[in-house]
């Protein structure tokens, strides 16, 4: 993962990937993925299970290397995820630390940066409120709803203005309606800080009703088979959006280039 | 309040009915009756979860009692006897010579240990090389008997408090270590995947992932290692201190003073008890407070 200083005006994109292959001594699991994210975009991954989608997004997240290829992004961190860019896993449990209140979890971005208690705190308290959790800092993660608990993760996750939010199957661990809840949080936030995200999902109408843009991943090694635009406007609504007809037409197209292989 | 009906359960459903009365306000008598039973019974439960397990103790501690009361025997001395003894040689002043002696090179030689035992257990925790190599050598220190090694041990430190220091420390570090090994190897993956993606230094990880993380495990290895510590402690002082429980225990056992030798085999046990009874305090209400709570919320 190499930063590129002279990378190009920022309105083009936030991220920039240029063939990326992953290969693992058995076998080549993703093979010439190149595609960018501008900002404030949502592009999401969808694709058969296995197929190689976490990888693909810790690849971007820094959190595993590439074999060959390069992503590009505006600085960069060694071994870790550079500053801009955030991730959210799937599972709150395991990525909230259960030994720290809720406002200590989230304050964590800016304390591995240097920041100061008081402002880390101020700081934490604002984007708490910005995920509906006003009055929560005090409390231990595992004394919310797993809902609440991947807010407080989102709310980790923005708490140092990132541009780039990468968000590996973020609400699969919560019931249907929290899910709901929580893509509007997520288009919410979007429209509100302009944040970008890439998200991946193996559900195909999440992956439209977020989605600017649907990448479909398929094939062994996996290649992006499919860019899906996705030209359902904004903003979106859990209701209206899901039964349009426009939608189902996104979804049926999304679904046939997965079931192709 | 005239018909609360002490530790009923069913005592709620006879109060109920009380504010429901058509003549309201005259009724409040009864409304405060409406909680009273639930606090009653909930004051009785924690009033039996206290007295329950003190029952056993003192039931034998009256049994001894009774059965001892003007004994003549000489290996089976009067309870009472027993008791002047404990309070002479472990209250007042005798604690200077008797109690804090073993105790402050109990705290100093565990201190050694939980020092030692983490910072060197992290280390190996991280490498998987370096359980491999050190694995077999700490499984046979851990298994050699701590009094065993009294003698080579007084023979290296010479008599006295280093020898006792060093001693307790060596038998308490191997459970410590052990657990810190296998706490910090067995870190969640995702923990790992957190550190990253927040950009932690090395040192902010120690503090605020890997240790906490890991200190579940740490603790039952400390646990275990209070009891084998306090062991070693009047093991070595029975045989080389110039003072603390150890050296009372073989004072009146050479003196054939049976009350007395009984008397400090009771300060012992109540030490080790008291002792880990406060390790485990702090552990449940400080240091883990955060895992039994969540453990809690899980059931």
């Amino acid at each position: 993962m190499a930063a590129d200083a002279s990378y190009p005006a920022e309105a083009t994109a936030v991220l920039a990937v240029d063939s990326l292959r992953m290969t693992y001594p058995t076998k080549t699991v993703l093979a010439d993925i190149s595609f960018e994210v501008r900002p404030a975009e949502i592009v999401c991954l969808v694709g058969p299970s296995g197929i190689g989608k976490t990888t693909l997004l810790r690849c971007l997240g820094g959190l595993q290397i590439a074999t060959t290829g390069s992503v590009r992004t505006h600085g960069s961190a060694l071994g870790g995820t550079p500053r801009h860019m955030s991730v959210v896993f799937q599972d709150y449990s395991r990525s909230l630390l259960p030994w720290m209140r809720v406002g200590a979890n989230v304050a964590l971005p800016l304390r591995a940066a240097g920041v100061g208690r008081s402002e880390r705190t101020r700081r934490a308290e604002q984007v708490l409120g910005e995920v509906g959790l006003e009055g929560t800092s005090d409390m231990y993660p595992w004394q919310l709803s797993g809902g609440m608990q991947q807010r407080v993760a989102i709310a980790r996750a923005l708490v140092d203005n990132p541009r780039v939010l990468l968000m590996d199957e973020p609400f699969a661990s919560v019931d249907a309606q929290t899910r709901f809840e929580l893509e509007d949080l997520t288009l919410r936030i979007r429209a509100e800080t302009g944040v970008a995200a890439v998200l991946v999902t193996h559900d195909i109408d999440e992956a439209v009703y977020l989605g600017d843009r649907v990448l479909v991943l398929s094939g062994a090694p996996a290649t992006i088979a499919r860019s899906v635009d996705v030209d359902l406007g904004q903003p979106r609504d859990q209701l209206s959006t899901r039964a349009g007809h426009r939608f189902g037409e996104l979804r049926s197209e999304v679904l046939r280039e997965i079931r192709r292989y | 309040m005239r018909h609360v009906p002490l530790a009923d359960p069913r005592g709620l459903a006879d109060a109920s009915p009380a504010p429901a009365r058509p003549d309201g306000d005259s009724a409040r008598p009864g409304a405060s009756g409406t909680t009273a039973p639930v606090i009653v019974t909930r004051t009785t439960r924690r009033a039996l979860h206290l007295i329950v397990p003190l029952v056993l103790p003192a039931g034998l501690l009256l049994a001894w009692y009774l059965t001892s009361r003007g004994s003549t025997a000489l290996y089976f001395p009067p309870l009472p006897a027993i008791l002047a003894d404990l309070r002479d040689g472990f209250a007042g002043g005798a604690v200077t010579t008797n109690l804090m002696p073993s105790l402050s090179a109990l705290a100093q030689g565990f201190g050694l240990a939980v020092l030692v035992g983490v910072g060197v257990g992290y280390p190996l925790g991280l490498t998987r090389g370096g359980r491999a190599v050190f694995g077999p050598i700490l499984d046979l220190f851990r298994s050699t008997p701590v009094i065993a090694l009294i003698p080579p041990f007084i023979a290296i430190f010479g008599i006295g408090r280093l020898s006792e220091v060093l001693l307790i420390a060596w038998s308490a570090v191997w459970p410590i270590l052990l657990s810190t090994i296998d706490g910090v190897a067995g870190l969640e993956p995702g923990f790992r995947d957190t550190r990253r993606a927040l950009r932690m230094s090395r040192w902010l990880e120690f503090r605020l992932i890997r240790l906490p993380a890991a200190a579940p495990r740490i603790m039952a290895g400390v646990n275990t290692a209070t009891g084998i510590a306090i062991t070693a402690m009047v093991a070595i002082e029975m045989f080389s201190a110039s003072q603390g429980i150890g050296l009372y225990l073989t004072r009146a056992q050479r003196s054939f003073d049976i009350a007395a030798s009984f008397a400090g085999a009771l300060a012992a046990g109540v030490l080790g008890y008291a002792v880990s009874g406060v390790l485990r305090l702090i552990e449940r209400r400080w240091l883990l407070a955060w895992h039994y709570e969540a453990q809690k919320g899980k059931r």
